[in-house]
């Protein structure tokens, strides 16, 4: 005997197939396939990579067989504890000089010399007081939300617009009793022919307040430049994690490599430090030092 | 390098798992935070931050289970907390009735595919709005469920509650969409994606 048919479930599975094919559809429409996010999480990873190395330094060595991952026993939202170095108290004690002179910051930029690095330095906590802006704001809109006027270059490379800008408001603990508010403008500019906007950007960052040492540089690649006058520094380079790269510049496991596709220029000027940063985009020093010097 | 072996990579602190795990995930893992967060900047960023939380915790992830719908899950949970501080809502009230009835009718008969491309974009245009009109959880819910393909079950266990509370809430989210589709087209009766 037959079975009666079921028409009523046999519609169900059709219309959920129908709503699945309409949101895949949407989502692809957003986002397309050719995504080329390694570089920009490479970038993110090394700044872990260099948080943990300080964290490390900070603490008595511990020899873990898990490696990277498994030393970092205490996992911590990136963003909620960043270990930054309290250099103003390690310049009185003699035994940490030589930590003090493998690690220095300057500007927005911090340099290594990780065949110096020692294990005595000090660390302190940052913890945002508020979360960062979760979307790109207008440069209006961000404007509202820092005390210090967001300056934007007036020249900019061909192609190149601004994305958005997100703010973030930290406060930085140095002990106990010391804890200064670090407000931060991000401002980030895109070009319309890059492939793949998450791995080819120009990031403008202004900042009041004490600086988290937002990346880890090789000290040797640190170039002094002039913006407008002012004394700043510039890199170009990256970290890299497959083993190739100047064996002679490592962090942890990452190995610098002068032909990667990014650069820093940082200096201070009118009590704010602006960190100019590129990746992707070609630009050589003299189209980011041009960008820099543009600023109103 | 399958997924077992850059699992295995990674917790020994190799990051080229890492990046193994980016190709493999990291564009399902941005369309699924986009249809919550309905941001393309945001979901990347979301993303991008889940595979760095992974890299950190990768010691406390059993290898013997699938990383995909562990992963995914939590950048719909990130989404849906990202797009809960948002305000944004956008209002069926701007579709108007001839769009909304294209929608139902291409709802209501999965067989009839669009005509033009134009009346696919309007469809997509009106799924997208219609899916504005939710609240972020019970956008997680539509997309868990549907875009993602995640039974019932494996939604409990990713949103942490029991799986009668995830029927219901299913349930709600459905309903609130057919209600919201319904309102803009007069033809549009009960149906079985109620279920």
């Amino acid at each position: 005997m037959n079975r009666p048919q079921r028409p009523v479930e046999h519609t169900a599975i059709d219309r959920r197939k129908s709503i699945r094919r309409l949101l895949e559809e949407i989502a692809e429409q957003a986002i397309p396939d050719d995504l080329h996010p390694w570089p920009a999480i490479h970038a993110r990873l090394a700044r872990v990579h260099a948080a943990e190395r300080c964290q490390r330094s900070a603490r008595p060595r511990r020899v873990s067989p898990g490696g990277l991952a498994a030393a970092s026993t205490t996992p911590r939202l990136i963003g909620l504890a960043i270990v930054v170095l309290l250099i103003g108290v390690l310049i009185g004690a003699p035994v940490t000089h030589a930590a003090v002179a493998a690690i220095l910051q300057r500007f927005g930029l911090a340099f290594v010399d990780t065949m110096q690095i020692q294990s005595a330095l000090t660390t302190t906590h940052v913890e945002p007081t508020a979360p960062p802006t979760p979307s790109l704001l207008s440069l209006a809109e961000a404007q509202q939300q820092v005390p210090f006027p967001i300056r934007t270059p007036a020249w900019l490379p061909e192609g190149v617009s601004l994305a958005g800008v997100r703010v973030d408001r930290t406060t930085v603990s140095t002990s106990a009793q010391i804890a200064e508010l670090r407000i931060a403008a991000l401002l980030t500019y895109r070009s319309v022919s890059a492939p793949d906007a998450a791995s080819a950007q120009m990031n403008l960052e202004i900042v009041s307040g004490p600086n988290v040492a937002p990346f880890l540089l090789p000290r040797s690649r640190a170039q002094s430049v002039l913006v407008n006058g002012q004394e700043a520094t510039y890199v170009r380079g990256g970290w890299r994690s497959d083993g190739q790269g100047d064996p002679e510049e490592t962090l942890g496991d990452l190995r610098w490599d002068d032909s990667i596709d990014s650069a820093w220029l940082s200096w201070h000027e009118d009590g704010l430090t602006y960190t100019l940063s590129a990746f992707g985009l070609g630009l050589d020093k003299g189209q980011l030092l041009r960008v820099a010097e543009s600023l109103r | 390098m399958d997924e077992r072996e850059a699992i295995a990579r990674l917790q020994r602190g190799d990051i080229s798992g890492l990046e193994a795990l980016v190709r493999t995930y990291y564009v399902r893992a941005v369309r699924a935070a986009y249809l919550v967060a309905h941001d393309r900047d945001l979901a990347e960023d979301i993303v991008q931050s889940a595979f760095l939380r992974a890299y950190e915790r990768i010691d406390q992830f059993d290898a013997r289970r699938p990383f995909g719908p562990w992963f995914l899950r939590s950048v719909v949970n990130d989404a849906v907390k990202a797009a809960s501080r948002q305000t944004r809502r956008v209002s069926l009230e701007q579709m108007t009735g001839d769009e909304a009835g294209t929608l139902i009718e291409r709802l209501a008969d999965p067989h009839a595919g669009p005509d033009t491309d134009a009346e696919q974009a309007e469809t997509r245009e009106a799924v997208r709005a219609a899916l504005l009109a939710l609240s972020p959880i019970q956008r997680a819910l539509i997309v868990q469920r549907y875009y993602l393909g995640l039974s019932e079950a494996e939604m409990a266990i990713s949103m942490e509650c029991p799986p009668g509370t995830i029927k219901s809430r299913l349930h709600a989210a459905r309903e609130r969409l057919r209600g919201l589709l319904a309102s803009l087209h007069p033809l549009t009766t009960r149906s079985e994606a109620d279920r």
